[in-house]
């Protein structure tokens, strides 16, 4: 199963990301967001190797339904990488469900002079949102801004 | 997919009958010529045209630019009018995420011939010293405290900091700044992303670009603007960064509860809005003039940046070099303006999405030097293609809350001009037109392809032919930076 699908959208971007559970799908579309920003499978081997300085954040998100879990989610990573330039690699769920979490989460900081630059997202719009299961587990679709 | 019926008023006027859909309040008016015609009604902007009429208190037309394309709820070159007085409202989305993303033209006494031989590291120069790209910090910072002086006092702040010349300001859209900034109506979220981008240029269209003016339409004019065939001019092309990006974000959340409080009823949720005259259309109002004012400051911050690389690489003083500011306009923003409606004069809240405002000679807005030619409008073209310089005209106060076009618009998507680009080095292309580039990337080129972009040069024409604003200049790149 492909984890995510990056698609064009007039000036914009989408990701169409799939998970076998809600939790995977939120790690799915954490990677899809990560690569539309940079390389994120250079940065994920790089801090697998330990080259690089891990930065742990703790992240807690409560929200009416799980369509507006995902969407605070990318939200949620999208501030922390604009505000604190962080990447994420690795999360821990300590508490979940489809309307609130709490994850220790692992990651480093990007670093503009070494990290392949893509594009700047502004923000994780509504258009379009879909969130959706089947026998087969969770699909989404998110488009952003850039 | 049901087509938007037009009907042709002329050459450059086509109306979406307000009987199209029955919760228009008033019709369309696009403005565009035959050859631009078909792109945009391609892609959906003309029902979102249609949607925008149904917004409570919109006045005269649902407005498009001849460069409209689709967006979030408005489309891109929409301008819509409300009457705070008849219930008007106030849409977030009819101002966009990057709140006054706007643009800047700096002449200076130099000619082609000055930085030609030396242009590839002129544009190094630049590129090493203004933040560019993506997660990229700037080095003027300011304090929680300092903050809320960038955030009253926009352009102003910056020229009082030494960055830049009063005369800046006389030159800049509304001195600037905005009155009616609130520094308390905004997020923590926005001022921790807000506070390392002051001075940064941002990524995918925004550019620093280094330009020689290659035709002069109207000598009288460009005189008075200090401007001839040959010169070299500097345009940069920003907006607000991470700070207006989280406002608006911020914004919309309360825009969508507000349609509930308030019994509205839009077609598109994207058109989510608020009453001027209620308490989330006013804070809404606070923190979008806080963030147009941090999107002033930034471009004058840059602007500062750029001064200082040129006289340092040319080895000029300012007043060699001259590079002084023409006009800053901004083409995301909402403002109070002053229309007639219904006979009477009113003060009407006028949405600029991707339009910039090209208001007439006489208008009291104006600087002094420039009230009997009217406002200079920057229309920025795309990588490789020309930019022109315009000025508005009484047509444009007239028919559209004095506003025209703002750029060329989006024709492909970034996907498709990656696509199109593999196997092409673009920069290469580029540079055998004698455009040097440097980008943050590869992609970052790429997508930002020429051919992505509808020309803007059929663009200039349909607002000059409408007459919403006249050609002074026109100008192409020799150098670009970008993110």
């Amino acid at each position: 199963m492909q984890p995510y699908r990056i698609f064009e959208h007039t000036a914009d971007v989408g990701l169409k990301i799939r998970g076998r559970t809600f939790r995977e799908l939120l790690k799915n579309a954490g990677a899809g967001f990560f690569n539309l920003l940079t390389d994120y499978a250079a940065i994920r081997r790089e801090a697998a190797s330990g080259s690089r300085r891990t930065v742990r954040r703790l992240l807690s998100l409560k929200t009416a339904d799980p369509g507006d879990l995902l969407l605070a989610w990318l939200r949620e990573l999208l501030f922390l990488f604009s505000a604190k330039k962080l990447i994420f690699y690795h999360y821990e769920f300590l508490d979940f469900s489809k309307t609130k979490m709490r994850v220790r989460a692992l990651g480093v900081k990007f670093d503009p002079s070494r990290d392949e630059q893509k594009l700047e997202v502004k923000a994780v719009t509504y258009h379009h949102f879909e969130l959706k299961k089947n026998k087969r587990g969770w699909t989404a679709t998110v488009i952003f801004d850039i | 997919m049901l087509t938007v019926p037009l009907i042709k008023i002329d050459e450059y006027r086509w109306e979406i009958p307000q009987s199209y859909k029955p919760g228009m309040r008033v019709p369309g008016l696009i403005f565009a010529d035959k050859k631009l015609l078909p792109k945009i009604q391609s892609d959906r902007s003309l029902e979102q045209v249609a949607n925008v009429a149904h917004l409570p208190g919109i006045v005269g037309h649902a407005l498009a630019m001849p460069d409209i394309h689709w967006g979030y709820g408005f489309p891109i070159g929409g301008v819509a009018a409300t009457d705070p007085e008849e219930g008007g409202v106030i849409s977030p989305g009819g101002v966009g995420y990057d709140i006054n993303c706007g643009v800047r033209l700096l002449r200076t006494q130099l000619t082609e011939d000055d930085v030609r031989p030396e242009l590839r590291g002129l544009v190094g120069a630049l590129f090493n010293r203004i933040p560019c790209g993506v997660g990229q910090s700037g080095e003027i910072r300011a304090g929680r405290k300092e903050m809320r002086r960038v955030l009253l006092r926009g352009a102003r702040w910056a020229v009082e900091n030494g960055l830049g010349d009063p005369s800046d300001v006389d030159h800049t859209e509304a001195r600037g700044a905005l009155e009616g900034a609130d520094p308390d109506a905004v997020s923590e979220r926005a001022y921790e992303r807000g506070y390392d981008q002051l001075g940064t240029l941002g990524s995918g269209n925004h550019f620093l670009e280094i330009q020689v003016i290659d035709r002069v339409f109207d000598e009288e004019v460009a005189s008075l603007l200090g401007l001839s065939l040959g010169q070299v001019t500097v345009m940069i092309h920003s907006g607000s960064r991470g700070f207006g990006y989280q406002i608006c974000e911020d914004s919309l959340e309360a825009a969508r509860r507000s349609l509930v409080r308030y019994k509205i009823q839009v077609p598109d949720i994207q058109l989510a809005c608020a009453p001027i005259h209620s308490p989330e259309g006013r804070h809404y109002l606070a923190a979008m003039r806080a963030a147009a004012n941090y999107a002033w400051a930034n471009r004058q911050c840059l602007t500062a940046l750029a001064r200082e690389v040129f006289e340092q690489f040319l080895k000029r003083s300012p007043r060699d070099l001259g590079m002084d500011l023409i006009y800053d306009v901004a083409h995301n923003i909402a403002k109070f303006e002053k229309f007639k409606s219904g006979g009477k004069e009113k003060m009407l809240c006028v949405h600029r999405k991707g339009a910039t405002r090209a208001f007439a000679p006489g208008e009291a807005d104006l600087p002094e030097d420039y009230r009997e030619i009217g406002q200079p409008v920057i229309i920025p073209g795309d990588m490789g293609r020309n930019s022109y310089l315009l000025v508005g005209t009484q047509q444009a106060m007239d028919e559209t809350f004095g506003t025209c076009c703002h750029g060329a618009g989006r024709a492909m998507s970034r996907v498709a001009a990656l696509k199109a680009a593999r196997g092409r080095s673009i920069a290469r292309e580029l540079e055998a037109k004698g455009i040097i580039v440097m980008a943050r990337g590869h992609k970052g080129i790429a997508e930002e392809q020429p051919d992505a972009y509808k020309d803007v040069n059929e663009v200039v024409d349909a607002v000059h032919g409408a007459g919403l604003a006249r050609k002074i200049v026109r100008m192409r790149p020799v150098g670009v930076i970008k993110g």
